[in-house]
């Protein structure tokens, strides 16, 4: 019986936990690859400071479940139909469990690591979250204010008047 | 240099810029002094060059807005230090960082930015010199708002860096856009206005995603405004005819006559394609858009179904960087009378007279006259496609220029003789891509010209109709062809009955790379020859053997178990095919696997091995990916467990008509192919049904994890239960389709209600059943089209 060694690499989080991760889950992280790899001779942890440990926590979670996922096509073509597909419901439900602010830092940490198959879920639900609200309603969801002036804002009811059915 | 960041810290390798105290950053910018730039979205400590202080704080080189041709690459850390820069849009030779320092190179901090000491980091920012620049002035290029998240903080929507923000919005409709996420806030203003989100419009699907949410008139109303903010970003534009002609004229052309300072419409415009399926088109409208754009590189005019008879513009001349022109007729199957796209003679004529760029141009019913002006007057062109052109015959290429750039050429279905290939390859000897389909006057002369002057070829379509099938091309032909291209890659050669054995036998002596070989529809083809092709050519990748009824299970023992990078197979209505054995493979690979030294398919270096010495050393199963067996009648269940232990990499298999195989087959096969996507297991042949029954399917749940599609067309023995405990086990619902063909009214049919059903209950937002009848729905706030099956 041969126990199989999984090469493992380290990094550690804003709360300057050491985390270890199998490279087999982090060749998720893009250009990441390479200097993981390189990492491997290393005793010393990567350092994240953006990142802290629970969003990689949901990382290491979500690509161990997608590790086996085929690699996504090549060609635009197929890369822009393939955008347009739903998330999956578990996808749907792991990104959208721990609230508004941890999908955030999760972006923001997909986005540092370079993980596309998660940025790319993660944006679509935000997208979801957006569709089919007015802008008053999208504001409110998303904490943003109102920046427009009067007069902006004017022009902005007159051109939805007609647009409302 | 504006910004100088001095810090003379940093002493222990593993300094990040994130540990620096404040005062060791010296921000210099006059600039930010007068207090007149107005970043006045950005939190105050955005603006500062370099804050490097706050532990939770944030490191700002990516949030100033650097304009990227200021930024000065130099970092010679590389080699030694693990340095990530990946985080900020810029890209590396665009890094401001000047970086000379660590030798060492133990550093391996990350960010956004690399592992440099700050002493080093200098940010160059020469936009800042007016000291007036806002964040809204500068060009969206310059705008690097990126990763203004606080570490290890939280984040709120409007840290997001632009790109993550714009990645969100592509998945918003173009309605979203501009009807909501514009009048959010001013930022969001901005950025759904910015141009990577309005490349592509396609004013068909833009009208229907309107009437969604909006009546008719208004379509055509926000249509019209949407066009008005954003024409000056659209590059790739399509149209389509069937819409109401007054909507282009309004839509498209209003303001520009309205606002005469706006005088280009479409300046960016790149691509522009117009799909025609209306019989009697004005050209005009299209006329006029393509004068605005002045950089237009690409115009396509699509036929589609209907023929097609459009009136010519009268002029295209202004179209000065037009270099890809094509004019693609795309009838329907059911039309055997073609379309014309009738641009004249004339018009063209003149067109090549004038601009002389155009490197590829693809029409229909072009005149020999109008080839000529275009060979003489056009010496870039590189691809040229010209099909069903009655005028193009005896003598048409006599005595043209010679044509170095000349790569890919098609002249299908045209006149030409054997004389007429031969002027044309004696002046392309550059060309790798030849397709003669449908010629029915080329000989085997023709050809062995095309062997003697064509010594880069490529490619080679020679295939015909299966009603025009014929003798004309034989293996002489072949002969020449393999004898002189040695570089030949693909080769089409469809219902060509002339080629046989001896054809294959020469390919495969001479073109050791070959590729592809389709050979569907001739019937000289047998198991001799391509036992040969697979002991010689076994760099295969894609072979079609349809209707070559004389080939048994030997062929594909040889091909799939010694063409190990095969990729696609299809052996279509071979009726002696049975009894699949690859055990004879594995074992010889055992042995050899002894000397295995790099298991790792090296396909650059490919050409150079010696594909008659190579040895089973690449792994023990074939790499197939895609294999059809249709209407194979005679393949059994063990054959298909064969297949299934042999070709692990399976993604689509397509089985129908093959009726003797049984669940339990079907069963192993998805259990050991794991990758499988597309299944075909329905019915057909003689028998009409297959052996299929509800068990299949349950197979299907527990094992298909991948599948997406699945085709099961007359499968008496499988019933709606069968379909709704599949949906129900399947994990994967949401992306499975499943085809439903039923043409016996005594079957249990999956009617509309079941469809409704099955999208409410199990929440497929995607599952698609196709289905006979002509009918589509709405189901709440989910479209489902139930896809019309012609029978």
């Amino acid at each position: 019986m041969y126990k199989k060694i999984v090469p493992q690499i380290k990094l550690e989080t804003y709360e300057k936990e050491v985390f270890e991760i199998d490279l087999d889950i982090a060749k998720k992280f893009g250009k990441l690859v390479p200097v993981l790899q390189e990492l491997l001779n290393d005793d010393k942890p990567l350092t994240i400071k953006t990142i802290n440990s629970g969003t990689l926590k949901k990382i290491i979670t979500w690509c161990t479940y997608h590790k086996d996922d085929p690699l996504p096509p090549e060609d635009d073509d197929n890369r822009m139909k393939h955008s347009t597909e739903e998330v999956s419901s578990w996808d749907d439900k792991f990104l959208q469990e721990d609230g508004q602010a941890a999908l955030f830092d999760l972006i923001s940490a997909a986005h540092t690591l370079d993980i596309d198959g998660l940025l790319d879920v993660a944006c679509k639900v935000v997208a979801t979250m957006i569709k089919g609200k007015a802008p008053e309603e999208i504001r409110k969801v998303f904490n943003i204010k109102n920046d427009f002036t009067q007069q902006e804002e004017d022009q902005v009811r007159k051109e939805n008047d007609w647009c409302e059915d | 240099m504006h910004l100088g960041l001095v810090d003379m810290s940093s002493e222990e390798d593993t300094s990040s810029i994130h540990n620096l105290l404040e005062e060791h950053l010296v921000p210099v910018d006059p600039s930010f002094e007068e207090g007149t730039s107005t970043i006045h979205n950005l939190p105050e400590k955005h603006v500062v060059p370099v804050d490097t202080s706050s532990k939770g704080g944030t490191s700002i080189i990516n949030n100033s807005p650097v304009s990227e041709e200021h930024l000065v690459p130099v970092d010679t850390s590389f080699e030694q230090d693990i340095s990530i820069i990946n985080n900020s849009p810029v890209s590396e030779e665009h890094l401001v960082l000047v970086d000379t320092s660590s030798e060492e190179g133990t550093c391996t901090s990350i960010i956004n930015n690399s592992p440099v000491s700050e002493e080093h980091l200098v940010p160059v920012d020469t936009s800042f010199e007016q000291g007036t620049s806002s964040i809204h002035n500068l060009p969206e290029e310059h705008l690097f708002l990126v990763d203004t998240t606080s570490e290890g903080g939280t984040s709120i929507i409007l840290d997001f860096p632009e790109e993550v923000l714009l990645k969100i919005f592509s998945y918003l409709s173009h309605y979203e856009l501009f009807v909501k996420v514009k009048n959010v806030c001013s930022m969001w203003k901005n950025y759904s206005l910015s141009s990577p989100l309005w490349k592509h419009i396609d004013l068909q699907k833009e009208l229907a995603d309107f009437k969604i949410f909006l009546n008719e008139s208004k379509s055509t109303l926000l249509l019209e405004n949407i066009m008005e903010a954003i024409s000056y970003h659209v590059v790739n534009l399509v149209l389509v005819t069937d819409l109401d002609w007054e909507v282009y004229n309004t839509t498209l052309l209003r303001h520009e006559y309205n606002d005469k300072t706006n005088t280009l419409a479409f300046p960016k415009l790149y691509k522009l394609e117009m799909n025609m399926s209306t019989q009697y088109l004005n050209f005009t409208v299209y006329e006029e858009i393509a004068e605005q754009a002045k950089n237009l590189n690409m115009l396509k005019v699509i036929c589609k179904g209907m023929p097609a008879y459009i009136t010519s513009p009268t002029d295209l001349c202004h179209l000065k960087s037009l270099e890809k022109f094509d004019l693609t007729v795309d009838i329907d199957e059911d039309h055997h009378d073609h379309g014309i796209i009738q641009i004249s003679n004339d018009t063209l004529q003149k067109l090549f007279k004038n601009v002389s760029n155009i490197t590829h141009f693809k029409s229909t019913y072009l005149n020999s006259d109008t080839v000529r002006t275009l060979l003489y007057n056009c010496p870039r062109l590189e691809a040229l496609a010209l099909s069903d052109c009655p005028d193009i015959g005896q003598d048409s290429f006599d005595s043209i220029p010679l044509l170095s750039n000349m790569k890919s050429l098609s002249i299908n279905g045209t006149y030409i003789k054997d004389n007429d290939l031969k002027a044309i390859v004696q002046n392309t000897p550059n060309l790798e891509h030849l397709s003669v389909q449908r010629s029915v006057y080329i000989t085997d002369v023709g050809f062995s010209f095309v062997g003697v002057f064509c010594e880069k070829l490529k490619c080679l379509i020679i295939e015909k109709d299966a009603y025009s099938k014929g003798r004309n091309i034989t293996n002489i032909g072949i002969d020449y062809i393999a004898g002189g291209c040695p570089e030949l890659r693909v080769i089409v050669a469809k219902y060509c009955e002339g080629i046989d054995d001896n054809g294959v036998h020469s390919l495969a002596k001479n073109c050791s790379n070959l590729l592809s070989l389709k050979l569907s529809g001739c019937p000289g083809v047998t198991d001799t020859g391509i036992e040969d092709l697979s002991n010689r050519c076994r760099f295969l990748e894609h072979v079609n053997f349809n209707k070559c009824v004389k080939i048994t299970h030997k062929s594909i023992n040889c091909l799939i178990g010694k063409c190990l990078w095969l990729k696609t197979a299809k052996f279509n209505s071979c009726n002696f095919i049975h009894n699949l054995d690859f055990r004879a493979f594995t074992r010889e690979q055992d042995v050899n696997n002894m000397n295995e030294q790099n298991p790792e398919r090296d396909l650059n270096n490919r050409t150079a091995l010696n594909a008659h010495n190579m040895t089973y050393n690449i792994s023990q199963h074939s790499h197939i990916r895609k294999l059809s067996l249709q209407f194979c009648p005679n393949i059994d269940g063990d054959s298909i467990k064969q297949i299934a232990d042999y070709c692990p990499d399976l993604r689509e298999v397509y089985l129908t008509g093959t009726h003797i195989i049984t669940d339990e087959a079907i069963h192993y096969l998805l259990k050991k192919c794991l990758s499988i996507n597309v299944l075909d297991i329905s019915g057909g042949s003689r028998v009409g049904t297959s052996k299929f029954t509800n068990k299949v399917l349950s197979s299907v749940g527990t094992h298909g994890k991948n599948i997406e599609k699945l085709i099961m067309c007359k499968n008496y023995n499988i019933t709606k239960s069968g379909v709704l405990e599949l949906l129900h086990a399947s994990q994967r619902a949401l992306t499975l389709t499943i085809t439903v063909k039923v043409i016996s009214k005594t079957v249990e049919i999956l009617s509309l209600k079941d469809c409704q059903q099955i999208l409410i209950e199990y929440g497929c937002t995607k599952a698609t059943l196709q289905y006979t009848g002509e009918r589509s729905m709405y189901i709440g706030s989910i479209p489902v089209t139930i896809k019309t099956v012609l029978l």
